[in-house]
């Protein structure tokens, strides 16, 4: 038999380590603060936003392995050039189904000169593993996301000759097929 | 089906704009402020300024699979303890995080500008002076936050000197003879 012998523990190395661990985080927030301090007084670089015109709300029908189109239009009002490039967020349903949409963005991004218009074409693929069900996310611009049109997409049934279970498999697969830009979290039911 | 947006880019409220003169103004304070810093809080703050446009890109579809890939790999897991054992981000966190993007997009509208050689004529220009407004609080930076980010900026690089080689000239890409030399050497080199 082994007896366990711990050593006494010195109130005074507690209260030291306690002092110590204090001091550091005490250190630690001084220094944020006196960063931020350091970051109110720094050089203001001119910015941009993003003004929808016609509405934030863009709603569209689909099928599983089919598509749709969103035009998006931006007119640079800024006396210099602007830099766009439009960008896609993950698309979620209510049932928790996350889509990752693969989107072609004609062009992918583009300098637009002052008071000009680019319009961008981009093509969304469903794929045919899509659950159908109510898919909300978001478009915007790089850097500019604090002002995005809200993307809802409403996927339907599968029609019959989407629907890739009970047809046999055909030879080339369409990259929109693939099922592995879908992520599926149901709920455990309780 | 297809659907139609429209959207316009103006400048920020109740600020001078985005005028070639105020995008010169703002590049001169960013060089001269690297008098008053150190080299580390330079670096620290660029570094926080990459993550935080890291974090951004990471909520798009596009750069959550960019992470998803990474994660799955070593490389993930190797960088957050280089990230850890070199205290690297511990020194991002604290540091007010430098808007990068914009950085970059303001310094692409200088070379685009027509008025430049005007402009230049007329410094030193008084920059915009500062709101004095506390910043938001700094977030924890993570390693991949820093690669999302970086990745991004450089993507954003490429894509704007591509776009910028638009603009010009294509290139010719023709044989170019070179001269002939005047006087031919005859017999030996070493004479």
């Amino acid at each position: 038999m082994t007896e366990k012998t711990e050593k006494p523990q010195n109130p005074l190395s507690d209260w030291l380590r306690l002092q110590l661990e204090f001091q550091g985080k005490l250190a630690d927030e001084t220094l944020r603060y006196l960063r931020r301090l350091q970051g109110a007084a720094a050089p203001v670089t001119p910015g941009t936003v993003l003004l929808p015109e016609t509405g934030t709300e863009l709603r569209a029908e689909a099928v599983p392995g089919g598509n749709f189109e969103v035009t998006l239009e931006v007119e640079n009002l800024q006396r210099v050039h602007s830099i766009a490039a439009p960008v896609l967020d993950p698309m979620v349903a209510s049932s928790g189904t996350t889509w990752y949409p693969e989107a072609d963005f004609s062009p992918a991004f583009s300098l637009v000169a002052p008071d000009s218009v680019i319009k961008f074409l981009v093509k969304v693929s469903v794929p045919s593993s899509l659950p159908p069900g109510t898919y909300t996310g978001a478009l915007s611009l790089r850097g500019l996301r604090q002002q995005a049109f809200r993307l809802t997409v409403v996927v339907g049934e599968p029609q019959n000759d989407t629907v890739a279970d009970t047809q046999p498999k055909p030879p080339k697969r369409s990259r929109s097929s693939e099922p592995k830009n879908v992520s599926q979290h149901k709920a455990k039911k309780s | 089906m297809t659907l139609t947006a429209k959207a316009s880019l103006i400048d920020v409220e109740d600020s001078a704009g985005r005028t070639t003169a105020s995008l010169l103004a703002a590049l001169v304070s960013r060089l001269g402020v690297l008098h008053f810093v150190s080299g580390a809080d330079a670096v620290a703050s660029l570094v926080s300024g990459f993550a935080a446009l890291g974090r951004e890109v990471s909520m798009t579809s596009e750069g959550t699979a960019l992470r998803q890939a990474l994660s799955a790999s070593l490389v993930a897991a190797n960088g957050e303890s280089v990230w850890t054992a070199l205290r690297i981000g511990e020194g991002a966190s604290t540091a007010i995080p430098s808007p990068v993007l914009e950085q970059l997009r303001n310094d692409v509208a200088l070379l685009l500008a027509e008025d430049l050689d005007a402009v230049i004529s007329m410094m030193p220009i008084p920059p915009e002076a500062p709101s004095g407004e506390l910043p938001e609080p700094q977030q924890t930076v993570t390693f991949m936050d820093f690669m999302v980010g970086y990745y991004a900026f450089s993507r954003e690089v490429v894509a704007a000197v591509d776009a910028m080689t638009q603009l010009g000239q294509p290139l010719k890409r023709e044989v170019v003879l070179g001269a002939e030399s005047v006087a031919p050497l005859n017999g030996s080199i070493l004479r």
